[in-house]
């Protein structure tokens, strides 16, 4: 049984590099001017490596005797399995290589992320304990995956639409959330590297010692001593649980993202948007907006039903009650109330293309809001995921 | 309807011309409603009109949507009051832990806004807009449809989504291709009008009354006939009345049981070591559930059994008309506690306090005369006063009056210490043994909403997938003066997969024609 689990993990890296050589491959794809073979090994390899992943899913399910969807580091991975499916099936409706670079980045990301969390195999406490588990879990994650899909609709949109020449905000704009995806990069080059070389630093408060995994650039009010030099307080009012650990994980990860931005701007001597937007000018806007639409119209139903209608039918069994206002729960609302406005807005003159396309970045936000930041900084029922 | 371009005159969606002003309406209609006039459009101008037209509007529902999704964002930001450690004041809660933000945040109502009065509004706001907005446009929308001409105006077709000219011989195997693709096929004459999946465009109507029914079940819990919810704890082996169940339904812990995960299996070692703590892997109750006969009040009345089961999380029972759920647990709750007391001689003497219901009096072996003055089942220190975070005596504290003769000294008194509170240290005290037991929570709720809830749910789903996984396309095919076919297509969404099947449709077509 040991060896499953070994083997299990295997698999998941084995995933992780295929889909890395799927951009080079997209990427390569959407650079060339006629779609041909390389597409087509593209999607083959991608798919091989879902294969894969699936494969690491079956085996730690089969291993730990539990879907493995109860944890943060089981649900992100789950999460960037969904997405790379949704891909997959896209594809044969929609052959448009820059559409999977952003559906492979983002999910290579989010399971990248997802190795930064515990990865032991964990025994289900009782509330856990239902099959309603992965009826909800898997349900919500693909539509939120489906979802997704509006956001890269939208931002490969918003790439095509804006005048790198005279539209200042809007082209800053793009620049800020290209600093952000590279901020999340930056995250899991700096835990990596990190972690490779078994660095912790011990601070300790007045009370506990906290274990930093990365250099303590921000400590709390109330520190004693840090093996770090030059540590700066956080503010007073800043108490929450590990307050100064989180921003100092923020920090670095923004900072290193501004690092890799910086490095990128060197080779490619303009804005990244402005790189980007020959490969981009090429799609077809219409069928942009068109694709973000659909993906909404197909997602929102899928979420509806995994995220509070199967949510709510487990909770009641669970915790007695359908609806506790847990916020997790609550942003799974905040979730469905800004997709069901974005149908409804689509509806009025003037909010189709860039309008909806910038909706659908927010909601992709919304989702990634809930999916980290809901765990990281507000503590609920979902603690565990 | 359509909206002059130059006098913003509104005309019938077949009009060439304005009929005001009279210049040619161009561009691609919109068919939003088929152009159906609707109550709200009219002019009327009685405060009814004016409420109706302010919540028919998508454009208005859309603000308080928004509004709402902020309201219910605001309400993540600190913890609300239902999720603060149990037995901390809110006041002095989020004031010592948010600082002066969280005392601004509890003081404006945030921490109990899921039940604020004005998100209330909110939510009624929005079940108005839902309503009168599909009423609204459905009735409009259904007429028009369902009258709906063969025959439209060239004027009308050449302004659809999809226009082409076209020459065709044989419109008989165009029509039968197009019916492949699951069209419905009218005649008129030369016009054929071919159309599919009408049924999508009620979908947001069915979802509407799914929320619509939502929100009504939501509404029917402020009245106890729907909703009931009650919760007791029971120790071990005891007996509990359900609370206002006019004293007909009574519940026994028969035994509560906690199970935890094996500490050395080799599966989950790493992760129990990760968790620094045993891991709960169930929670269950046996219990016998009764029913009381022949009840008089003040009497005890006669039970009889009505069933015998076990009670776990995620695995609920039913019974006499109640769900009971496994929802709590306390391990280890003090039963009694055994006080010794010492007078000035130094001469000992032990006497038992029992935590559920303490006497008052007690009268020592050694001549002292214990008096219980104040008693705090769960005692913690709020700043400088003792307050009692529960009525379960989890951590038992007393305030005791010890007295000999006219001597009487004050004493504070917990599990691991002793306060003096006159000062005067005469007496000693001291708790040297403890009886505990565990006790069961069980919450025991009458729901009979959940239907409503449920049926909400699937109406609302069937709505969604009915209006958003089909669209209602339609193709008008008009024999033009020149024998020419003017072929003009509508969707409700999705136009460019839409424009993909009409271009399939011709290229089929087209290839026969040449082969």
């Amino acid at each position: 049984m040991e060896k499953l689990s070994i083997l299990s993990g295997h698999l998941l890296e084995a995933a992780f590099i295929t889909y890395l050589l799927g951009i080079i491959l997209f990427t390569w794809s959407a650079a060339k001017q006629r779609h041909g073979l390389t597409e087509r090994i593209a999607w083959g390899v991608t798919a091989a490596g879902w294969i894969a992943q699936l494969g690491f899913f079956i085996l730690r399910w089969v291993y730990s005797g539990h879907a493995p969807v109860s944890n943060l580091f089981e649900f992100m991975t789950f999460f960037g399995m969904m997405l790379i499916l949704v891909l997959l099936i896209m594809y044969r409706f929609y052959r448009y290589p820059l559409l999977a670079v952003m559906a492979l980045v983002i999910s290579i990301l989010i399971i990248g992320c997802a190795a930064m969390f515990p990865r032991e195999v964990a025994p289900l406490v009782p509330s856990l304990q239902s099959h309603w588990l992965y009826i909800h879990v898997t349900t919500a994650a693909l539509g939120e995956a489906v979802l997704a899909v509006s956001f890269f609709a939208g931002f490969l949109y918003i790439l095509h639409e804006t005048d790198q020449e005279k539209q200042h905000k809007r082209v800053w704009l793009i620049e800020a959330i290209i600093v952000l995806i590279l901020s999340v990069a930056g995250y899991m080059l700096l835990a990596i590297s990190f972690r490779t070389f078994g660095y912790t630093a011990s601070v300790m408060t007045a009370d506990a010692s906290i274990i930093y995994q990365l250099p303590p650039v921000f400590v709390p009010s109330d520190m004693v001593s840090s093996p770090f030099p030059f540590g700066i307080s956080v503010p007073d009012w800043m108490r929450g649980e590990n307050a100064a650990l989180k921003l100092n994980t923020i920090f670095l990860s923004l900072l290193s993202g501004c690092v890799l931005y910086i490095l990128i701007r060197f080779f490619t001597r303009k804005r990244i948007g402005a790189a980007l937007q020959p490969l981009v000018r090429r799609m077809p806007k219409d069928m942009l907006d068109d694709i973000g639409y659909r993906s909404v119209a197909v997602g929102f139903p899928i979420f509806t039903l995994g995220a509070l209608i199967f949510a709510m039918i487990w909770a009641q069994q669970a915790w007695d009650r359908f609806w506790g206002w847990d916020p997790k729960e609550v942003w799974a609302l905040i979730t469905w109330l800004f997709y069901a406005a974005y149908l409804h807005i689509r509806m009025l003159k003037g909010w189709q293309g860039i309008r909806s396309a910038w909706l659908a970045v927010i909601g992709f936000c919304i989702i990634m809001f809930n999916l980290l930041a809901v765990n990281l900084l507000i503590v609920g029922l979902h603690a565990y995921a | 309807m359509q909206k002059c371009s130059s006098c913003k005159h509104e005309n019938n969606l077949d009009s060439e011309e304005c009929q005001q002003c009279g210049s040619t309406l161009k561009g691609k209609l919109d068919m939003r409603y088929e152009g159906a006039h609707r109550r709200s459009q009219q002019r009327n101008q009685t405060l009814i009109d004016k409420v109706w037209r302010f919540f028919a509007s998508v454009r208005n529902g859309m603000y308080i949507l928004l509004l709402t999704v902020l309201a219910t964002a605001l309400g993540t930001i600190l913890p609300q009051q239902i999720y603060i450690p149990i037995g901390r004041l809110p006041q002095e809660f989020y004031k010592s832990e948010y600082g002066v933000f969280g005392s601004l945040y509890h003081n404006l109502g945030f921490d109990q806004l899921y039940s604020s009065w004005w998100y209330m509004t909110l939510l009624g706001l929005l079940g108005a807009s839902i309503l009168i907005a599909s009423i609204d446009r459905f009735f409009p929308l259904y007429r028009a449809l369902k009258l709906q001409p063969v025959k439209r105006k060239e004027h009308f077709l050449r302004r659809q989504l999809y226009v082409r000219n076209k020459e065709i011989s044989d419109p008989e195997r165009l029509l039968s291709h197009i019916g492949g693709k699951r069209y419905r096929i009218r005649q008129d004459g030369d016009t054929y009008l071919a159309e599919k999946n009408r049924f999508a465009r009620w979908g947001p109507y069915v979802n509407h009354i799914g929320l619509l029914l939502v929100l009504l079940a939501a509404f029917l819990r402020l009245f106890s006939f729907f909703y009931q919810d009650e919760f007791v704890w029971i120790r071990d082996g005891e007996t509990a009345v359900v609370p206002d169940t006019n004293q007909s339904l009574f519940i026994k812990n028969k035994q509560f049981s906690v199970d935890t995960y094996d500490v050395d299996d080799p599966k989950f070692e790493a992760a129990i070591e990760q968790e620094g703590r045993t891991i709960p892997k169930s929670f269950s109750t046996d219990i016998i559930v009764y029913e009381a006969e022949n009840h008089i009040a003040g009497d005890t009345p006669d039970l009889k059994v009505l069933k015998q089961m076990q009670v776990s999380v995620n695995h609920p029972v039913k019974a006499a008309g109640f769900t009971i759920y496994q929802s709590g647990y306390q391990l280890n709750e003090f039963s009694g506690l055994t006080l010794r007391a010492e007078n000035e001689d130094g001469i000992t003497a032990d006497f038992q306090v029992d935590t559920e219901d303490p006497k008052v009096e007690y009268e020592l072996a050694n001549g002292l005369h214990a008096k219980l003055v104040d008693y705090y089942p769960d005692y913690q220190l709020n700043g400088d006063t003792i307050i009692t975070a529960t009525k379960y005596p989890r951590n038992p504290a007393f305030v005791f009056d010890i007295s000999e003769g006219d001597m009487t000294e004050r004493l504070f008194i917990s599990i691991d210490e002793v306060v003096s509170e006159t000062g005067s240290n005469k007496y000693n005290i001291k708790a040297v043994d403890y009886d505990t037991h565990n006790v069961t929570g069980l919450s025991v709720k009458r729901d009979l909403t959940l239907p409503v809830f449920l049926l909400g749910g699937l109406i609302f789903m069937m709505g969604l997938i009915q209006g958003l996984y089909w669209q209602h396309r339609r193709i008008w095919l008009h024999r033009q003066a020149d024998g020419t076919y003017l072929i003009a297509g509508h969707t409700n969404k999705h136009a460019s997969s839409f424009e993909r099947e009409m271009d399939r449709i011709l290229d089929v077509y087209d290839k026969r024609e040449r082969g």
